[in-house]
């Protein structure tokens, strides 16, 4: 196996042509938006979509809810409606309709022709005139309220959309992209510094595989000069070695890779850098 | 073996996983014949897949050889189900870069797009498992072992993919050589 040569080295059995193609298909990386236009659809899947899926059954069943137990307060409100019209009818037989009508019109009352339509439209004025008189009464609210009986069927099937409600955050252990978004550093700095050592690294790597040694080496320099702090540390250290290797410092090759490999005993260039290390 | 015990290691290692791997998958999968059009969908897939199994994960293995056969499957479904659609998963026209509109009326760009376009060719005619060893060696430039272990094959049978490897890849360069002298000539019968 180790006998075997890439087509790219000179030494190789390959002609100048195919190397040609192949150094054509060296430069494969993908742009740096597209990682993070990748990460972000990522996060979208892993942590919004579980999430809204639960939630919106979860929504809809509790908008189920909310929509039966409005259509239950509504009749509710209307029969009280109507007991409250038929009591009016009662009364007026009993008290005189000028009576009736001094209670729901304005002081200046209209002619007795419009009476009727007054009469019609008062029960929609007469809870809030009344301050609640039931709990029927402030049923047109849409959310069921806690201060309803549970013991009535809209209260218990509230309770249990609020339950089923309640649980998402919790029993979803997923990742939101708030929680990401929170433990990454200021993303502008860190993106292009971590740009700027991606595409100095990825030109040191073609250089150095397709034999110009010495523009690596200036490459790696340079970004070594403007990142003291690199992201890509192990990356750059591993092209190094390789690079010190193949141009015949062997020593120094070793030595760096025997501090790698102890420093970095888990690093993904492990298997790499071993070829390097002493033997 | 190493696992991960909590949902923050495992959304770290996750974070570290795609810094560190992404642009490793992504060219993985271009190479492995994924068109343009679908390279998001893949490497997400392949993501996807990380993120899943991360917690079962044993980081004692080398990542990227998981990552790879992550990649490998994703190319494989996305092969099978570009076959039984009747396409072709990443067309000989559709070179592995594609050069920049601007710059194509560039002799030099023209002439990398045509390179690339044969390279496209000549993996496009290898078995994924041939484009595969033949992908890592030369152009990631790893080295037989590591595509052995990349891979989990034998030493010999990486051996034996690469010389099939080859003789596709020259035979392609061979059919258009040939093609392109016998243009010439044509050209030149017509004057």
């Amino acid at each position: 196996m180790s006998e075997l040569k890439h087509w790219l080295d000179d030494s190789s059995d390959s002609d100048e042509f195919e190397r040609s193609i192949l150094r054509a298909g060296l430069d494969a990386d993908p742009p740096l938006a597209k990682r993070d236009e990748i990460w972000t659809g990522l996060m979208a899947t892993v942590a919004v979509v579980p999430l809204a899926a639960v939630a919106t059954s979860a929504q809809l069943a509790s908008a189920k809810v909310a929509t039966a137990g409005v259509s239950k307060a509504a009749a509710v409100w209307l029969a009280v409606a109507k007991g409250f019209v038929v009591g009016l009818a009662v009364y007026g037989a009993a008290q005189g309709v000028t009576e009736i009508s001094s209670r729901f019109s304005a002081p200046h009352t209209p002619a007795p022709s419009a009476q009727p339509a007054q009469r019609a439209k008062a029960p929609a004025r007469a809870p809030s005139r009344e301050g609640e008189p039931s709990s029927a009464a402030s049923a047109p609210s849409l959310i069921p309220t806690s201060k309803e009986a549970p013991s009535t069927p809209r209260a218990a099937e509230a309770g249990s959309s609020a339950r089923a409600r309640e649980p998402l955050n919790a029993i979803i252990p997923l990742p939101s992209i708030a929680t990401f978004d929170n433990r990454e550093p200021p993303a502008p700095v860190r993106v292009s510094q971590l740009e700027a050592e991606t595409r100095a690294l990825r030109r040191a790597r073609d250089e150095l595989r397709t034999g110009k040694l010495a523009d690596a080496f200036a490459t790696l320099e340079a970004s070594q000069r403007q990142f003291s702090a690199p992201e890509l540390y192990q990356e750059r250290e591993a092209l190094m070695i390789e690079l010190l290797h193949r141009s015949g410092q062997v020593t120094a090759a070793e030595r760096r890779a025997s501090a790698f490999l102890s420093r970095f005993p888990e690093s993904p260039h492990v298997q790499q850098i071993r070829r390097f290390a002493a033997k | 073996m190493t696992t991960l015990d909590s949902q923050g290691d495992r959304l770290a290692s996750f974070e570290l996983t795609y810094r560190r791997h992404f642009a490793f998958a992504w060219r993985a999968l271009r190479r492995l014949g994924i068109s343009e059009r679908d390279l998001n969908d893949a490497a997400q897939d392949v993501f996807l897949v990380v993120y899943k199994k991360l917690p079962e994960f044993d980081f004692e293995r080398p990542i990227t050889t998981w990552i790879y056969a992550i990649c490998l499957r994703v190319a494989s479904n996305r092969r099978r189900s570009a076959v039984q659609r009747n396409e072709q998963l990443s067309e000989a026209s559709e070179p592995l870069e594609k050069p920049e509109p601007a710059l194509a009326a560039d002799a030099e760009s023209q002439q990398l797009a045509e390179r690339r376009a044969l390279l496209a060719a000549a993996l496009d005619a290898m078995s994924l498992e041939q484009r595969a060893v033949f992908t890592l060696f030369e152009l990631e430039g790893r080295t037989g072992e590591e595509v052995a272990e990349l891979l989990g094959v034998p030493a010999p049978t990486v051996a034996s993919r690469l010389r099939l490897a080859r003789e596709i890849f020259r035979r392609s360069i061979e059919r258009h050589r040939a093609r392109e002298h016998f243009e010439l000539r044509r050209i030149g019968g017509e004057r």
